[in-house]
């Protein structure tokens, strides 16, 4: 017998995945967006590309591993276009709960014997497994037409992948929490949209740590998006002992999902009492 | 062991943050097999004391039991013995009519075997099944309102709470969706709780019906009694208006009359949803309040204080329609004969007589008699039509 709240999750959960399923136009735009990043951000920067106007390099010297640490600035900057879909995808997880209230659906769920717990939870859940499975079609496009490899292949992929669900777990979570508060559409949009370009910005998803600035490099820390990337990226374009080493970055993340998980399961809790 | 009372009330109080009175001490007790209405305008309280019966909103003071289980101690229980159908059509579009009805049954915990015997069941009850693979999108506002209907039955609840449940439907769909609801109580042996502002469909439907108004139960009774106790034909007459000072004296004339039994007063007070949204915008202009309260349509977040003040400002400059007008219902032994003698004595006094009629006493009336407003007068605000329409674009989604 599976316990009730776990049935329960599982019943919001479904819920969600249809709808996601269901709407081939939500698929398809939560898609092509990262898919453009790539293509346009991820070719435009490439020192094979720059003219040096005759300066000399030594052949030893490859530009693009000076700055980011990867053949090329696709290499280095796929693992934050995967994350990019987990913050995305998990900021606006909490939207549904929103959405739920207006429609009276959140009612109906409340006035049934249904853990409370599980409604929130359940919703966190599918915004991480469909970030999951974009996250995958992403990288599977990156490698397939856009010549990404992977380094640690593919056993580093699917750990890649669980890496953006967990992290993905996090900003729904917060997502939720502020959906919990904030009760109506209006007010809650300005919110994450203020929330998500910091969040990417002030992260090594886009640009290498060593060219920015002290005190960005210092914001960079306190940004879970960091401690994500860092392991995914080393999955990507260096090898398992650097994984391994980035081990204690993961433990980051779990703790941020898990305390952020709690406090919507508490807001939640506290705004249907 | 049979149950006394399929819901028992006692003092149910709820106070909003603010100090908003929204329910009063109502106290109120159902028989089971009983289709219960509850009557009044928007914002006397009928939500609200839904909101509580089925433990969505902890009342701020006073209880109630629904099936035998205390609703503030007992939440678990009561919640798997009832069964939910809000004004706001609930379904689920992306969703097929049948996966609509089958997630709400796990939400209820049914046994697999069980919950396909009984989706199967109740799409058939409410005439959905020919529909019920096809996504709810594509369906019209009374099926999915039927089909809301539907997912509130699916676990078999004892008490079922049905609130507005033809609010904006046309009036074919009305109709049908009477017809069901007496099939409930008929074939289903179930109690039904029913909120409403259509005096028919109370009239129609309700074996007893409560008038609330300003959240506290102003009359209970069977609608025929309640009819009587108005006493016999209601004419309302209508006075030129210009001459005012006649027309009084020709009432209190007609008070002498032996035909005469009572005068409905009327008055000229904001009606109940209206004071207060002007209590909630006063609340939120001055930070008390963050957003709607609950059991307040969530429509009404949306309309913004703009909408209320200056809905608050015409309301405060308007005045009395009724009395403005120089209408008077006056409550009469016999409409047919007490007409001639009305005409004579206005006649006597000089004053026009603009329109006269007679009726027998509706539930319009009564409910006039017991609040000493016209339940008619609520429509037409604008705030109302603003929510209607929002309820109708979701319902078309």
């Amino acid at each position: 017998m599976v316990p009730r709240v776990l049935a329960d999750t599982w019943n919001v959960t479904w819920r969600e995945l249809k709808h996601f399923a269901r709407s081939r136009a939500a698929m398809f735009s939560t898609l092509i967006q990262p898919v453009i990043w790539l293509t346009f951000m991820g070719n435009a920067f490439n020192f094979s590309n720059v003219n040096l106007g005759g300066i000399y390099l030594p052949p030893n010297i490859n530009l693009n591993q000076l700055f980011f640490g990867a053949s090329s600035y696709l290499d280095f900057f796929i693992a934050g276009v995967i994350v990019m879909t987990a913050l995305f995808g998990g900021i606006f997880g909490g939207f549904s709960i929103v959405w739920d209230r207006r429609l009276g659906y959140l009612n109906k769920m409340l006035a049934a014997p249904i853990s409370r717990t599980s409604i929130g939870t359940g919703k966190i859940v599918s915004a991480s497994i469909r970030a999951g499975f974009q996250a995958t079609i992403i990288g599977l496009i990156a490698v397939a037409l856009l010549g990404v490899k992977v380094t640690t292949g593919p056993i580093g992929f699917a750990v890649a992948i669980l890496i953006a669900m967990l992290l993905c777990l996090a900003f729904a979570g917060l997502s939720m929490a502020i959906g919990a508060s904030v009760k109506s559409m209006e007010a809650m949009m300005p919110i994450l949209n203020l929330l998500t370009m910091p969040l990417l910005f002030m992260s090594s998803a886009m640009f290498p740590t060593s060219m920015m600035p002290d005190w960005m490099l210092t914001l960079t820390k306190f940004n879970p998006v960091t401690y994500a990337v860092n392991p995914i990226r080393a999955l990507f374009v260096s090898d398992w002992p650097t994984f391994i080493g980035l081990l204690p970055d993961l433990i980051v993340v779990g703790v941020f999902s898990i305390a952020l998980i709690t406090l919507a399961t508490v807001l939640f809790r506290r705004s249907v009492a | 062991m049979k149950m006394p009372h399929a819901i028992e009330a006692k003092n149910l109080t709820k106070i909003y943050p603010g100090g908003l009175k929204a329910v009063n001490k109502v106290s109120f007790d159902i028989e089971e097999g009983e289709i219960f209405g509850f009557l009044g305008p928007n914002g006397a309280g009928k939500t609200t004391t839904i909101m509580m019966l089925i433990t969505l909103t902890n009342p701020t003071d006073g209880t109630a039991k629904v099936c035998g289980h205390d609703i503030r101690t007992e939440r678990d229980a009561v919640r798997n013995c009832i069964g939910y159908v809000s004004q706001d059509v609930a379904v689920d579009d992306q969703l097929t009519g049948r996966e609509n009805i089958v997630l709400q049954g796990r939400f209820y915990h049914l046994p697999k075997d069980v919950l396909k015997k009984r989706a199967d069941e109740v799409l058939k009850l409410l005439d959905l099944q020919d529909r019920a693979n096809d996504k709810v999108e594509t369906y019209s506002g009374g099926m999915r309102k039927r089909l809301d209907i539907a997912g509130g039955l699916i676990h078999r609840p004892e008490v079922l709470f049905l609130d507005e449940p033809t609010l904006g439907l046309d009036i074919q769909t009305r109709e049908k969706i009477h017809e069901y609801i007496t099939r409930l109580q008929r074939e289903e042996k179930m109690t039904i709780f029913l909120t409403t502002h259509y005096m028919d469909e109370a009239d129609k439907l309700c074996d007893r019906v409560a008038i609330i108004d300003h959240g506290e139960i102003k009359a209970l009774d069977d609608p025929e009694k309640l009819k009587s106790k108005v006493g016999g034909d209601i004419v309302t007459l209508r006075i030129a208006p210009e001459s005012k000072e006649k027309a009084q004296e020709t009432i209190a004339e007609i008070r002498k009359q032996p035909f005469f039994q009572s005068l409905i007063e009327t008055q000229s007070a904001p009606s109940g949803m209206m004071e207060q949204f002007a209590n909630v915008a006063q609340m939120m202009k001055k930070g008390k309040l963050k957003g709607i309260p609950r059991g307040f349509p969530q429509g009404a977040g949306s309309l913004g204080r703009e909408d209320m003040k200056s809905w608050m400002t015409r309301q405060s400059n308007k005045k009395s329609t009724i009395n403005g007008k120089n209408v008077y219902n006056i409550v009469v032994k016999d409409g047919a004969t007490a007409i001639p003698q009305i005409f004579k004595v206005a006649g006597a006094i000089g004053a026009g007589i603009e329109s006269i009629s007679v009726k027998r006493p509706s539930l319009d009336d009564v409910f006039l008699a017991y609040t000493g407003r016209a339940l008619r007068e609520e429509e037409g605000s604008r705030m109302e039509h603003l929510m209607q329409a929002m309820r109708m674009r979701r319902m078309r989604q």
